[in-house]
């Protein structure tokens, strides 16, 4: 449906009725949590702290309980319809998860301790949007969106990284976070330092810019509501803040402090702080009938035809407030200029009220519906009070908006007529003008071809050039040529060339709206000819230029003076022209002084007011809407995902910064005896007896040379936890056999692992046993690797398979007798080599190694001819 | 350019069906051959490509937009084969297009009003300088930039007989096409060329094609008006 539809009838009054009935639930509920709060720890299995609380610590506990209590009820009777109380519920909520935690219940437990740390967005949210409970503006979302964010990293950190909590003893089970995904009590703790840092020292200082800011914004009359809680928001934060950090970072001096008698003192008086603000806030708050009474007197005072809407917008503290009348045209409507008004009726963010006496619709007001909900009635009242204004402003818009349909229309018939000309000069320039020349070449070719008749066609030819000439002539009067192909300047140029005296053209070398070209050239045009005709000129400028975002035109020349702009139909017709596109022309010609005809007109043509949108059958559906969502949305500017969107980055980020914090504290277990133990060490992958080969993990994953050739390192392909395995190959006596003894460690090496000790930093010559061979897909490379280490009796298969990464899958054994062994060792994570030993020439054995490719099909699929390797080199 | 051994090879562009084709027949009729027709850039270029021509005659003003297509395609042609000439046809006086014309590249360049080419033996006259490597400039053009109003111009002080050879010189004619056309000896049309260019305070030893150039941008040029 059109945006401009439709307006219910008046949203029926809402009485203030006190919902006993719900306060009642409302209150019966925050007590028996809170009942449930104070006294289950008393007997908690857990045996918490609370046990030991003095009776002062309880009465503090139970006054400050029946203060929040009391805000609950007095926001609740207040605005019923409001969020203000909903908003001090959840806090209460979330204020006592604690208390869960008093459960031996894991379950329970994890969920309470993950909930709890949200009670802080919550308290923003509530101070952030008193007393109305609706957040408004930029600013303050992106303030209660990092509150959320804050919240969010918090129960992150909670939910993901904290561990079990043992501390609470194992009586009569261990309590557990079950919902644990890494713990670790370092980076727990290092993340909760960030995050309470961040609370303390950017958003509660931000907290309390906004709430500095609403200050400035306010009126008086909720200025008397707001000041408990400007003065008491910055005392508690500032508490907080110093307490917080000290508590956190183990500030001796803050800690100190708040032993002292003066610091408890103040540790006692804190938490009443804020609660009183707001209570006190709540009551003071007397929005309508101030409102309405300030409006009053503003009306009286008189408001200029124009300002009602500033005036309303004041009352209701609203500034994006609409107000718009029915268009006289019956359709749509218009503001207080004549305007038409886009009203934004499908804006869940705005609500339409009617404004009507009788039954006529006096006006309309396009409002943030936070005003129903923090004051229903408010917006009727303020109606009623300014209906004289409204009429008044109603009458005015009405006038106006003929005048704008009266303009409109001028404009649509300028613009018209210049289709037209542009039109009839295509025309005469595409048929008329081109048969003629046609005509006339055709009247050329018959002289020559025709003796006899040249005296006759001679005589036809001149008088075709005569109406051609005059075709081109009645073209260019009607609409020149140059100036819709060229532009402005050439075009006037063109006039200059023709002109009997010298003119200076100096005009931006550029197109302008067509519109603004054909006005200035029929301008320039009239002028000159003017000044041709009368003014007795020895020269004459024409000059444009853009002037604060208009055209102006200037036609100067130095003769006797004295036009007068209102004789001649010419210079009048041009006021007119431009005047039906929202220009002006003013022509200052004194006796004796030169003229100067000075036009000034918008750069862009205004557009023509089509017809005056929107049917008024569509003026009966859309009611007062109360309950529309205004949270966390801009004034007009509906962005309902921003605030989610940026909670998500501020608790991405946050968490980030957490992480990033907390690394250092992410050491690894430092090794017992340097890095050896664990450095290198054995690993349990089942290799083949007496094969020679020995699998090893370690953090290597650098290539080193063996300096006594004794090894090969076969793979070192890095693990995602960067630990390396790699196989390390004994080699035997003979580089070139598999069979008889292994080659003698050097001396003092005591045994492999011994030996590998002594390489520190040791290499891999990966390259030299295995070459990747990146083939797109499953593929066997038998050929190119034969005899690889220079022993012909020694291949290597590669095999790659990019589906399904073979990773380290050790060592692998094939039960073919000919065979000394096969290894696989993964190379990349992708692609695997076999190793194959064989006895004798190997690629002999290649030659009949069908079989043995087949055993292992399931690994791969064979290219359709893997040809034999050619023989080694020798 | 081309010698002429044949006719002159002409490709002829324009979107008006009636003259283009009329056209055609004139210039067939004098004696030129006219191997391709186009209504548009693209049809011209194509034309051009295919059949090499003597000489292209684009009209201004083409489709799509019916602005300058018809000098941007001329551009195009110069471009890519510098040995073709062009005749751009005018609708109408447009002094800035013939001195941008003429300003990359003068030599067999042409600009002529479409209203001279009813005048078949000034059109051929101006196919055959074009096409010969000479320059032609329409003469309206010339006489619209001579007779612009100026205060305190050099041109005032030009003799009757030089104002016509300045306005020979700017047509794109040679000293020995002047002194023909005027009736003159060549070594007095010399020696008013030099007195017109120290008059003017032009460069005196200017190349044919280049000093049309000089001369309409100096006629063009606005300094000597504010």
């Amino acid at each position: 449906m059109s945006a401009h539809a439709a307006i219910a009838p008046a949203a029926e009054v809402r009485t203030r009725r006190v919902p006993v009935g719900r306060m009642v639930v409302v209150a019966v509920a925050y007590l028996a949590i809170a009942l449930f709060s104070t006294i289950y720890p008393l007997f908690s299995p857990l045996n918490g702290s609370f046990a030991t609380a003095t009776p002062i610590d309880q009465a503090i506990s139970t006054l400050w309980t029946l203060l929040w209590l009391a805000i609950l009820l007095v926001s609740l009777a207040r605005q019923p319809q409001g969020r203000l109380w909903k908003l001090v519920f959840l806090l209460m909520v979330t204020q006592r998860m604690h208390v869960f935690q008093w459960i031996p219940n894991s379950v329970v437990w994890s969920v309470a301790r993950v909930v709890d740390p949200l009670w802080v967005p919550v308290l923003v949210h509530l101070v952030l949007t008193f007393p109305t409970g609706y957040v408004r503006g930029r600013f303050d979302r992106l303030v209660v969106g990092l509150a959320y964010g804050l919240g969010a990293a918090a129960v992150l950190n909670e939910l993901l990284l904290a561990g079990d909590w043992w501390e609470y003893g194992c009586n009569p089970e261990c309590v557990r976070n079950v919902l644990v995904f890494w713990a670790d009590a370092g980076l727990h703790e290092a993340a909760n330092k960030v995050i309470v840092a961040a609370d303390c020292l950017i958003l509660l200082p931000l907290v309390t810019v906004a709430l500095w800011r609403h200050w400035r914004a306010a009126a008086p009359a909720a200025r008397r509501a707001l000041l408990p809680l400007v003065v008491g928001v910055p005392v508690t934060f500032g508490i907080a803040i110093v307490e917080a950090l000290s508590g956190t970072f183990g500030f001796g001096l803050g800690i100190a402090f708040f032993e002292s008698p003066s610091g408890k003192a103040i540790s006692f008086v804190a938490p009443f702080i804020l609660p009183l603000g707001l209570l006190l806030g709540i009551v003071r708050t007397r929005l309508s009938r101030g409102r309405v009474a300030n409006l009053v007197v503003e009306l009286g005072r008189g408001v200029p035809v124009g300002g009602l809407r500033d005036v309303l917008a004041r009352a209701l503290d609203d500034p994006s407030l609409q107000l718009a009348f029915a268009a006289p045209s019956g359709a749509g409507y218009v503001d207080a200029s004549g305007q038409p008004l886009e009203l934004h009726v499908d804006d869940p963010s705005r609500t339409v009220t009617r404004l009507e006496r009788a039954d006529e619709l006096l006006g309309v007001l396009v409002h943030d519906p936070a005003i129903d909900a923090e004051d229903p009635g408010l917006v009727e009242a303020v109606g009623n009070a300014a209906r004289m204004a409204l009429e008044n402003e109603r009458l005015a818009a009405e006038v106006r908006a003929q005048l704008e349909e009266v303009r409109a229309s001028r404009t649509r018939i300028v613009e018209a007529a210049d289709a037209e000309r542009r039109r009839v000069e295509r025309d005469l320039h595409d048929g008329a003008q081109q048969r003629l020349v046609a005509l006339a070449l055709r009247l050329e070719v018959a002289k020559r071809t025709t003796p006899g008749a040249e005296a006759l066609l001679d005589e036809a030819t001149g008088e075709l050039q005569t109406a051609i000439g005059e075709v081109r002539g009645l073209a260019r009067g009607v609409h020149p040529t140059i100036l819709t192909e060229a532009g402005l300047r050439a075009a006037v140029e063109a006039l200059a060339e023709r002109a009997p005296l010298p003119v200076a053209v100096d005009i931006p070398e550029r197109r302008f709206d067509p519109q603004v070209e054909a006005t200035a050239y029929f301008v320039v045009a009239e002028a000159l000819t003017n000044v041709a005709r009368y003014a007795e000129a020895s020269e004459a400028q024409v000059s444009a230029a853009q002037v604060d975002g208009r055209f102006v035109l200037t036609v100067t020349d130095d003769g006797r003076g004295g036009a007068d702009p209102t004789a001649g139909s010419g210079l009048r017709g041009l006021a007119d022209r431009l005047a039906a596109i929202d220009g002006t022309m003013t022509v200052s010609s004194p006796a004796g002084g030169g003229t100067v005809i000075r036009a000034d007109l918008p750069l862009e043509a205004p557009e023509p007011v089509a017809e005056a949108p929107a049917a008024p059958s569509s003026l009966a559906r859309v009611r007062a809407v109360p309950d529309a969502r205004p949270v966390l949305r801009g004034q007009g500017r509906p962005r309902l995902s921003s605030p989610a969107v940026l909670t998500a980055i501020v608790a991405t980020l946050i968490a980030v910064v957490a992480l990033a914090a907390a690394i250092p504290t992410l050491q690894p277990s430092p090794p017992e005896t340097g890095r050896d133990e664990t450095f290198v060490r054995p690993f349990d992958y089942q290799v083949p007896a007496g094969s020679g080969i020995k699998l090893y993990q370690g953090s290597l994953d650098t290539a080193a040379t063996d300096p006594s050739d004794h090894l090969h390192v076969l793979s070192a392909p890095r693990a995602p936890d960067g630990i390396s395995i790699w196989a390390v190959e004994e080699m035997n006596a003979d580089p070139c056999s598999s069979q008889g003894p292994l080659a003698p460690l050097p001396p003092g090496s005591e045994g492999m692992l011994g030996y590998l000790r002594t390489l520190d930093g040791l290499v891999v010559e990966n390259e030299r046993q295995v070459t990747v061979d990146r083939r797109p897909a499953t593929s066997i490379d038998i050929a190119a690797k034969s005899g690889v280490s220079g022993c012909p009796d020694q291949g290597m298969f590669l095999w790659r398979d990019t589906s399904k990464p073979v990773g380290r899958q050790g060592v692998m054994t094939l039960p073919d007798g000919e065979h000394v062994r096969v290894i696989v060792v993964d190379v990349d994570g992708a692609t695997v080599a076999f190793e194959i030993w064989s006895r004798g020439d190997f690629a002999a054995w290649l030659a009949r190694a069908t079989p043995i490719v087949e055993s292992i099909r399931f690994l791969y699929r064979p290219p359709a001819q893997s040809s034999p390797a050619s023989p080694a080199a020798p | 350019l081309s010698a002429l051994e044949g006719p002159i090879r002409i490709v002829l562009a324009d979107d008006a069906v009636l003259l283009r084709e009329a056209l055609a027949a004139a210039l067939n009729a004098s004696g030129f051959e006219v191997v391709g027709q186009a209504d548009d850039v693209p049809a011209l270029l194509a034309s051009v490509d295919r059949e090499r021509p003597d000489l292209a005659v684009v009209d201004v003003r083409m489709p799509p937009s019916h602005t300058t297509e018809g000098l941007e395609a001329a551009r195009r042609i110069r471009a890519e084969h510098p040995t073709i000439a062009i005749l751009v046809l005018s609708q109408y006086v447009e002094t800035r297009y013939a001195v941008d014309l003429i300003r990359d590249d003068p030599v067999g360049v042409g600009y002529l009003l479409k209203q001279r080419v009813m005048k078949l033996d000034d059109l051929a006259d101006a196919v055959r300088r074009v096409a010969s490597g000479g320059s032609v400039i329409d003469p309206e053009v010339v006489a619209r930039l001579l007779g612009r109003r100026r205060r305190h111009s050099p041109l005032d002080e030009l003799t009757p007989r030089e104002r016509e050879i300045l306005a020979q010189m700017a047509e794109g004619r040679s000293n020995a096409a002047i002194a023909e056309r005027l009736g003159l000896d060549p070594r007095t049309v010399e020696g008013h060329v030099r007195t017109i260019f120290s008059k003017l305070g032009l460069e005196p030893t200017l190349a044919d094609h280049r000093r049309v150039l000089a001369v309409l941008a100096y006629l063009r040029s606005d300094s000597d008006l504010a």
